[in-house]
């Protein structure tokens, strides 16, 4: 059994390293023909809930945004739910181990049929500086969702984190907002997946870049 | 646009998550603006059972089209209905057939 002592590893490419691994032993990378939640269609889908569901790949998932957050100043971070879920509990936990808790909120992606119709759950307060995560981002409409509805309550949307950005249009669609951005992997529209965006050689598939 | 323009304007996209949201969210309004909900407020339920379907798992292009291609048509053809001012017995039978498009495709 492989074993890592706390938080060792400072560096966010160690900690992306790590995951890509993580992603390929728990075969978060799928081929096949998917209808993505946007209406496009793709040969490779990426579920990300296989890595931040698995106990080493939402310790490091936790990890490396909470070392991305290490220089910002955020009072909260939070995301659309469900794929921003345990990400944001990751992170929690995270930030509780390392002495600097970051409260965490989580963003329904519709208001509640009855009852409060609060669509924001956890520990968010009106003017927070916030960061928002998601498992991955297509054309950005999930994020812009949760940044819609955190602004709607006066906070400030400091950095934007995603664990996978599938260079569909999300990431520069939120770029050209303003918004600043980060995401550990990269998943290209080959099929190609880096921790480098310099590495990635569009329309290039490498053989094994993806699980059978 | 009005609402149910937008509406048709949504089910020509076709049936994926987004949209479902977006459509359910759209009959949730024409169900409050109308002296006749029940159609509306039935689709809207329909469109979010999908959704809590197909929501964050991979959905295969094929199984996408399987309910697109039962579904669109009588959802199209209970709107044209409504639009056209269909009476009750007309307008539940059109409903029916949007029921059972998705009971055939979902249960």
């Amino acid at each position: 059994m492989v074993t890592y002592s706390t938080l060792e590893l400072g560096l966010n490419t160690e900690s992306a390293k790590r995951i890509l691994e993580i992603a390929y032993k728990v075969g978060a990378f799928l081929r096949g023909e998917f209808t993505l939640s946007s209406g496009r269609k793709s040969d490779h889908y990426f579920d990300g809930k296989r890595i931040t569901l698995s106990p080493e790949g939402g310790y490091w998932v936790g990890k490396a945004v909470f070392d991305e957050l290490a220089e910002i100043d955020v009072d909260a971070i939070g995301g659309l739910a469900i794929g921003a879920d345990p990400i944001v509990s990751a992170v929690a936990l995270v930030s509780h181990l390392e002495g600097k808790p970051i409260p965490s909120f989580i963003v329904r992606d519709i208001p509640k049929e009855h009852g409060t119709k609060r669509k924001i759950e956890g520990h968010l307060k009106e003017g927070s500086r916030v960061a928002i995560v998601d498992d991955v981002i297509t054309t950005g409409g999930s994020v812009l969702r949760a940044i819609e509805a955190v602004e709607a309550v006066n906070c400030k949307v400091v950095k934007v984190i995603v664990l996978v950005d599938r260079h569909e249009g999300g990431s520069d669609r939120l770029k050209k907002e303003g918004y600043d951005f980060t995401n550990i992997l990269h998943l290209w529209p080959s099929g190609e997946v880096t921790i480098d965006e310099s590495s990635a050689v569009p329309g290039e598939i490498k053989a094994g870049a993806l699980p059978p | 646009m009005t609402n149910l323009q937008q509406f048709r304007e949504r089910l020509r996209q076709g049936l994926y998550l987004h949209n479902l949201y977006e459509m359910a969210q759209l009959c949730k309004t024409l169900a409050l603006d109308t002296i006749h909900p029940v159609p509306f407020f039935v689709m809207e339920h329909i469109f979010l059972d999908i959704a809590r379907h197909w929501e964050d798992k991979p959905l295969p292009v094929e199984e996408a089209k399987l309910v697109e291609s039962k579904m669109i048509k009588p959802l199209e053809e209970l709107v044209e209905g409504i639009e056209a001012n269909a009476s009750s017995e007309e307008a539940f039978n059109l409903l029916n057939r949007v029921v059972s498009a998705y009971l055939i495709s979902f249960v």
